[in-house]
């Protein structure tokens, strides 16, 4: 194929994938959950097409240019645009390979307790050739490291155990911890409640329970237990002696929970459920209610990406190239 | 804000106001005129807005990248410190300034309506990428703005011929204005490249993920595309002249519309840093 023909096919390409991703995003609006054109094989094959084009314009490009290196001398610009093309390539591949050999999931531990991995990993997408490396891991202790009212960094120390060894690793914010190829990273975390419910002859409920983070910055979340019914219990990180919690508090200074029992007709919450502050008791009915500890739950994401390499070299390639290009003129 | 901002804020936005009511004087007078007190507004200007960086990155703390306000504030001075590179580089590009100056003044001034107070970094902030990506996001927009501007000079001066066309010929060839652009372009394509790299790699360190096609992320790509397709047409189809001019306009709509507009009409985006620290639900 000529040159010109392999510039055109990469152009159309271009214009494919640019076309493509706008009608994802603004013709079928209210599927990008889905995202069905990202996750389709039409992209797989606009990628791989786009990466072959280039490689195959790059090729071209490299035995014009040594022919005329002979004639003209050398031109840095030209081998600025074959390296920054060369460095796209790269990256695509290191995308393929990641894609083929890598996994993505994500798992949620509370302080002092252990999962295995992966069995216990949730929402696991793997790769069709990927294969797992098993070990144990635990969260030791989170913690909330404070700047003035707000959290500066989520500080986890987690355990990594494997063949009877253990080795621990601190985990924050923008620095994961790598182990055995698998990258570990801090994405929600939130409070873990220890409560007690009791009827008058029975213990309905003596565990601890994991309260979902929202948005809004408001913990609470929903159960279920055979003898109580439904109920909803909500965490707040700061309850003062006198008057209503602070409501998006985060540290948990004065932590107390409030329990409300759901109707079975509206499934609200009834209004005026007891709020215990910790180390309390109260009345929810004819149940008394202790909550006697409080946690943390962590939720880490877990992937593997043995691509990285590749598109780490491709990045530098891309922008040197670029570099190349741009100062010096072609 | 402090004082010292504000007095700083305040001499920049008046001097950037009166150089362009100079350029407008200029180009309705097809003479430079006050040359002289053009030099000392523009340069008061961008040293003043160097003062507002720097003595915001000071009271803050951290780099002015946080708030809408940090970030119109730098992207005004980039795009004015371009200008002002550019126009030693090329000769007789002092009336792009006509587009690059109120561009940066405007910017400053909506960031200021906006809300000009400090807000501390959240955790997701505090990572060495931040400063690379965010800084060459904004170096590409500056950049792409001045060729931008150069396209609407070159677009004013081919359509303006014989005697209407007399007060463009301040500015040079048309041809020498579509070189300029193109090679502006190219300034801008190099940093936006680094921005979406740097920005991949961050995002790997903070979501897991290089590419989450985020409304920000997802149009930071159609912006780049958009451009890469602009250098292609040039270098390999030979686009020259009012097409590339026109196209190179419709790239800068692209670029507003992923630095700015998105992030406002798409609250939910992970670029709301607000988010970042709990990327919950």
């Amino acid at each position: 194929m000529k040159t010109g023909n392999l510039a055109k096919l990469a152009l159309g390409l271009m214009l494919a994938l640019l076309f493509g991703i706008l009608t994802d995003f603004y013709i079928f609006p209210g599927k990008n959950q889905a995202r069905l054109f990202f996750r389709s094989g039409l992209m797989v094959a606009l990628l791989f097409g786009l990466a072959a084009s280039l490689l195959a314009c790059n090729l071209t490009r490299v035995s014009v240019m040594s022919r005329q290196a002979k004639i003209t001398g050398s031109n840095t610009a030209k081998r600025g645009s074959v390296i920054f093309h060369l460095g796209l390539v790269l990256i695509l591949f290191g995308f393929g390979i990641s894609a083929l050999f890598g996994m993505k999931g994500r798992v949620m531990i509370p302080e002092g307790v252990a999962v295995r991995f992966p069995s216990e990993i949730s929402s696991v997408e793997t790769g069709k050739l990927h294969s797992f490396e098993e070990y144990t891991v635990g969260l030791n202790e989170m913690e909330l490291v404070r700047e003035g009212e707000n959290i500066g960094q989520v500080r986890s120390h987690v355990d990594f155990i494997t063949n009877g060894q253990s080795g621990r690793r601190v985990i924050e914010i923008n620095r994961p911890a790598k182990f055995r190829g698998y990258y570990w990273r801090s994405m929600n975390w939130g409070y873990s409640v220890h409560l007690i419910i009791k009827s008058e002859d029975m213990t309905v409920l003596d565990n601890f329970l994991n309260i979902a983070t929202h948005r809004d910055g408001l913990y609470y979340d929903r159960y279920s237990v055979p003898d109580l019914g439904e109920f909803q219990v909500r965490f707040y990180a700061n309850m003062p002696v006198q008057g209503k919690p602070a409501e998006k508090a985060v540290f948990p200074d004065r932590p107390a929970v409030e329990i409300k029992l759901l109707s079975s007709d509206t499934s609200g919450a009834e209004p005026g459920g007891p709020i215990i502050p910790l180390g309390q008791t109260g009345k929810l009915g004819n149940y008394t209610v202790s909550f006697s500890e409080h946690r943390f739950w962590e939720e880490f994401d877990v992937s593997s990406d043995p691509g990285e390499s590749f598109i780490f070299l491709g990045s530098i390639l891309a922008v040197a190239g670029l570099f190349l290009r741009v100062v010096f003129r072609g | 804000m402090s004082e010292p901002e504000m007095l700083f804020f305040w001499i920049t936005v008046t001097s950037y106001v009166l150089v362009t009511l100079l350029y407008i004087n200029w180009i309705t007078g097809s003479r430079i005129s006050a040359a002289k007190a053009e030099r000392a507004l523009i340069w008061s200007g961008f040293l003043a807005n160097t003062a507002v960086v720097v003595t915001r990155t000071v009271t803050s703390g951290h780099l002015p990248v946080r708030t809408l306000y940090e970030l119109n504030v730098t992207v005004a001075w980039l795009i004015v410190g371009v200008y002002l590179t550019a126009r030693r580089v090329y000769s007789n590009t002092s009336l792009v300034g006509l587009i690059s100056v109120p561009f940066a003044f405007l910017v400053m001034g909506w960031g200021y309506a906006e809300n000009p107070a400090i807000e501390p970094l959240t955790a997701a902030y505090k990572s060495s990428w931040l400063a690379v990506h965010v800084l060459f996001a904004l170096l590409s927009t500056a950049c792409y703005v001045f060729a931008t501007g150069t396209s609407i000079m070159y677009l004013l001066r081919n359509r303006f011929t014989g005697a209407a066309g007399v007060k463009y010929r301040l500015l040079p060839d048309p041809a020498d204005l579509d070189r300029i652009s193109v090679r502006l372009v190219m300034f801008g394509f190099l940093s936006g490249t680094i921005m979406l790299l740097s920005g991949s790699i961050w995002a790997k360190l903070l979501w897991g993920s290089y590419w989450s096609w985020d409304p920000v992320e997802t149009w930071s790509l159609i912006s780049w595309l958009v451009y890469g397709i602009y250098l292609h047409l040039y270098s390999t189809f030979g686009w020259r002249g009012n097409k590339l001019a026109w196209l190179c306009l419709g790239c800068l709509a692209t670029n507003i519309i992923s630095f700015w507009a998105v992030g406002i009409v798409t609250p939910d985006t992970y670029h709301n840093l607000e988010l970042i620290t709990r990327p919950v639900d």
